[in-house]
C-alpha cells in the first residue's frame, strides 16, 4: 500500500518536472527574443512522438519533445539540424529528458509540419547506466 | 375419387407454401449463424495477430533494466541552465566560429604557445554547441595566448 502510495507521488512529481522544464524553456526563449538576441521565437511543447523510439521509461502519449518556431523568421533546415544537435550534445539535458519520459526529440518550423526528429535513446550517453 | 383429388391439392398447397416456409427459416437460421461465426473469426484473427505483434514486435535497442530507480530520479530532478541552452541556440555558432578563426593552432606554429593553442582548439572544437564553455575558453584563449576576442 505504501510503496503504490509512493508510486503515485513519484508520477506527480515527474509531471510537475516535466511541466517546469517546458515552462523554462519558454521562458528562457521568450526572453531572449524580446530582447532581440534571437530572431525566432522558440516554443517547447508535449506531443506523442514516435512509437519507434519508445524505451523503458517512455510516457504514454507524451513521448515527444516539439520545439517549434512560434514566429519571427522561419526556420531554415540546417538551422533545425542545429538546434536538435545542440539539444543532443547537451548530455545532463538529453538524460533528464530520457528520465523524465520523453523519447523523441522534434524541431519543427514554423506551422509544424515540416521538421526534424532524432530518437533519444540514440543519444542517450548513459554511460554505466547502461547494461 | 374424390379423396384422391384432395390428397393430391393438399400436396400441392404443401408442396407450394409449407415446405419452401420451413426450407427458407432454416436457410436463415444457417446463414445468421455463419455470419456470427464469421465475425467472432475475425475477432479472433485479430486478438491472435495483436498477440504476435505484441510478442514478436521490436525490443529497444537500449535496455535500463539495471538502472537504479535513484540514479533515474536524480537525472530527472537535476537543475538545467536553461538560458545556457537558448543561448547556444541562438549564440554558440558566431562564437565557435571566432574562437576557432583566433585560436587556430596553425596561427602559433613557430611559437611557446603551439601547445596551449592546440589544447584550447580541443576544447573549443568538443564544446563548439555549448555557449557557457565557449565563453569560459573564450577567456582561457585571452589569458594564456595573449590575443583579444571581441564579442
Amino acid at each position: 500500500m505504501w510503496h503504490k502510495i509512493m508510486v503515485i507521488a513519484d508520477w506527480f512529481g515527474e509531471m510537475r518536472e516535466r511541466y517546469n522544464l517546458i515552462r523554462q524553456f519558454n521562458q528562457s526563449a521568450k526572453q531572449t527574443f524580446i530582447k532581440g538576441e534571437a530572431p525566432t521565437l522558440l516554443e517547447a511543447k508535449i506531443t506523442k512522438g514516435d512509437s519507434a523510439f519508445r524505451h523503458e521509461f517512455s510516457k504514454f502519449r507524451g513521448g515527444g519533445f516539439r520545439i517549434k518556431a512560434l514566429s519571427g523568421s522561419a526556420l531554415k533546415n540546417s538551422e533545425m539540424m542545429e538546434i536538435g544537435k545542440i539539444i543532443i550534445d547537451n548530455e545532463e539535458l538529453t538524460r533528464k529528458l530520457i528520465a523524465l519520459g520523453w523519447d523523441t526529440l522534434e524541431v519543427h518550423a514554423e506551422g509544424g509540419k515540416k521538421g526534424l526528429k532524432w530518437a533519444l535513446k540514440k543519444h542517450a550517453k548513459f554511460g554505466g547506466y547502461l547494461n | 375419387m374424390r379423396n384422391l383429388v384432395d390428397i393430391l391439392i393438399n400436396t400441392i398447397i404443401m408442396s407450394l407454401f409449407s415446405e419452401p416456409d420451413t426450407f427458407e427459416v432454416i436457410n436463415d437460421t444457417v446463414a445468421s449463424e455463419g455470419s456470427l461465426w464469421k465475425y467472432v473469426s475475425i475477432v479472433q484473427f485479430g486478438v491472435i495477430a495483436y498477440l504476435a505483434y505484441k510478442v514478436y514486435r521490436k525490443k529497444p535497442e537500449i535496455k535500463f533494466k539495471n538502472v537504479n530507480r535513484e540514479t533515474v530520479k536524480e537525472a530527472a530532478s537535476k537543475e538545467l541552465d536553461m538560458e545556457n541552452v537558448i543561448n547556444s541556440i541562438n549564440k554558440a555558432k558566431p562564437l565557435f566560429k571566432e574562437l576557432s578563426k583566433k585560436c587556430h593552432p596553425d596561427k602559433f606554429a613557430n611559437s611557446d604557445k603551439h601547445e596551449s593553442a592546440l589544447k584550447i582548439y580541443q576544447k573549443i572544437t568538443t564544446n563548439k554547441r555549448n555557449y557557457s564553455k565557449l565563453l569560459d575558453l573564450k577567456v582561457l584563449a585571452e589569458e594564456e595566448l595573449d590575443i583579444k576576442i571581441s564579442d
